[in-house]
């Protein structure tokens, strides 16, 4: 282990139990954070696979996670529309909080598939990526405590959590010394990796649709809840948010969430 | 980002087998060496979102994209439209008035046809057709005619650049006139949801008594389907009258 990873897992102990100061502005507005899980990803259910089956499945990880001990996992960034693909988000509330899992603060699959890179640009891989996430990983309950503190140190604006775009950088270079090549946002997002299936019924606060033709596809497939599609949200102009702005349709529509 | 070189078109960001009528998703360029979805075009220069190759084969892989590789038919403001096949013989006439607007089409092995569509130069089309749509569910729906008026409605609502509340309240009336209650409570919700509150009240006023002047054909005439059209129409029953 490398000497600063001990003063790293002291930080993310210590912020995990409360320890850190924190603004109240920055307790309220993490406190009404939504958990957010976008479509998209390589091997994991398609979105119209998660609404008719009601609930969004942990799947099988890859090589590099299942040596860190990740057999299986569904994974959300909390506040942030952060994995960078994916046309529809299920935004989910606390009950997420109450499964088996963990966060981190960065992006798990990156950092174990060696996607990350020190502030100097050398590549973060193998037994040393592992190391790195165990240094910053936490119990999925405390969450919320986590992201309270990291916000706090790293944006003098706390809704610049919410803000800040796919490819950005915090004011404060992040505690874990990591970030992605490309300067995406999941290299300092609050990620949770569930690792059990997340049923919609009881979690689910609402599912953005980029345009309003996804939204027909799930309205006409008769194997999908119509309650469920109560909770639905699409862009009403498609000049200013289209497919290629979703990020910024879910940042705008969680900050309308926050303000009210 | 913007930029400028060869002009590649990789796909687009629509799943195969969709049931939606009518849908336009982003399309994938390939420049400056990478993939990048399209937000707009300037011009005849297109402006969006670069993605790594791992997130254009993942979207790939997850069924949310779908592959044309194509060379851009030259300089214009090129845009997907995917046409289902339950849209019926009118492609026919939507492909004459986009004439040489239409670059190139692709017919999907799931019976949708794709075209490729200079939007800066027949864009308007589509506007168009949603109105005449609009028109077109609205006759229907005064006429309890629910096949009619559910194909007209999912046109009128897809194909319009810019909602109105009538494109959502024929919707809505479709829904309620084929018996889908549920499908239109969803509707009408997720209206709300993303319109906000003083639009969705103006659908409310436009569907509501076109509804109640399209009760749906009942037959043979009996006690039970005379008391239910008496009933939507508000007809007092005799002890009614005379009380």
């Amino acid at each position: 282990m490398t000497t600063a990873l001990p003063v790293l897992r002291t930080w993310i102990d210590a912020a995990c139990e409360g320890r850190q100061s924190v603004a109240a502005p920055v307790a309220s507005m993490v406190a009404g954070l939504p958990w957010v899980h976008r479509s998209g990803k390589r091997g994991a259910p398609a979105w119209l696979e998660i609404l008719r089956n009601g609930r969004i499945g942990a799947h099988p990880t890859t090589e590099a996670e299942r040596a860190a001990g990740v057999e299986r996992a569904a994974y959300f960034f909390l506040g942030s529309g952060a994995y960078p693909s994916g046309l529809v988000a299920f935004l989910v509330g606390e009950p997420l909080e109450a499964l088996p899992g963990c966060c981190t603060p960065i992006d798990t699959g990156g950092l174990l598939a060696g996607r990350m890179v020190q502030a100097h640009g050398q590549t973060v891989q193998g037994p040393e990526a592992v190391e790195r996430w165990q240094a910053v990983r936490a119990a999925i309950q405390h969450a919320r405590a986590l992201t309270r503190a990291w916000v706090a140190a790293h944006l003098h604006d706390p809704m610049d959590y919410v803000r800040r775009s796919l490819v950005s950088e915090p004011d404060v270079p992040a505690i874990h010394g990591l970030r992605s090549p490309e300067g995406l946002r999941l290299a300092w997002t609050v990620e949770a990796q569930v690792e059990a299936d997340v049923p919609l019924a009881g979690s689910l606060a609402v599912i953005l649709f980029a345009r309003r033709g996804l939204f027909d596809s799930a309205l006409l497939d008769p194997a999908i809840d119509g309650a469920v599609l109560a909770l639905a949200v699409v862009p009403a102009d498609e000049d200013e948010y289209g497919d290629a702005d979703f990020d910024r349709f879910i940042a705008a529509h969680i900050e309308r969430r926050l303000a009210a | 980002m913007t930029g400028t070189g060869p002009r590649r078109l990789l796909g687009y960001l629509g799943a195969t087998g969709s049931p939606a009528l009518f849908d336009r998703p982003a399309p994938l360029l390939w420049m400056g060496g990478a993939p990048c979805i399209v937000r707009r075009w300037r011009g005849a220069e297109p402006e969006g979102q670069v993605l790594a190759e791992a997130e254009w084969l993942a979207l790939l892989a997850s069924g949310e994209a779908s592959p044309w590789p194509l060379d851009l038919p030259g300089p214009g403001a090129w845009w997907p439209w995917v046409v289902h096949r339950r849209f019926g013989a009118e492609i026919v006439e939507l492909e004459r008035q986009l004439g040489g607007g239409l670059g190139a089409w692709l017919d999907r092995g799931d019976g949708a046809r794709v075209l490729l569509v200079d939007e800066a130069a027949v864009g308007f089309v589509r506007g168009a057709w949603s109105q005449e749509a609009v028109k077109r569910a609205e006759i229907a729906l005064r006429r309890g005619e629910a096949d009619k008026a559910t194909h007209a409605a999912e046109m009128a609502w897809l194909m319009a650049r810019e909602v109105s509340p009538a494109h959502a309240a024929v919707r809505i009336g479709a829904f309620l006139l084929e018996g889908q209650e549920g499908r239109a409570a969803a509707f009408r919700a997720m209206v709300r949801n993303s319109w906000g509150a003083a639009f969705a009240d103006s659908v409310e006023e436009r569907v509501l008594p076109r509804v109640r002047l399209a009760p749906r054909p009942v037959a043979p005439w009996t006690e039970d389907a005379r008391a239910s059209m008496e009933a939507q129409l508000h007809v007092p029953r005799p002890a009614e009258r005379a009380a």
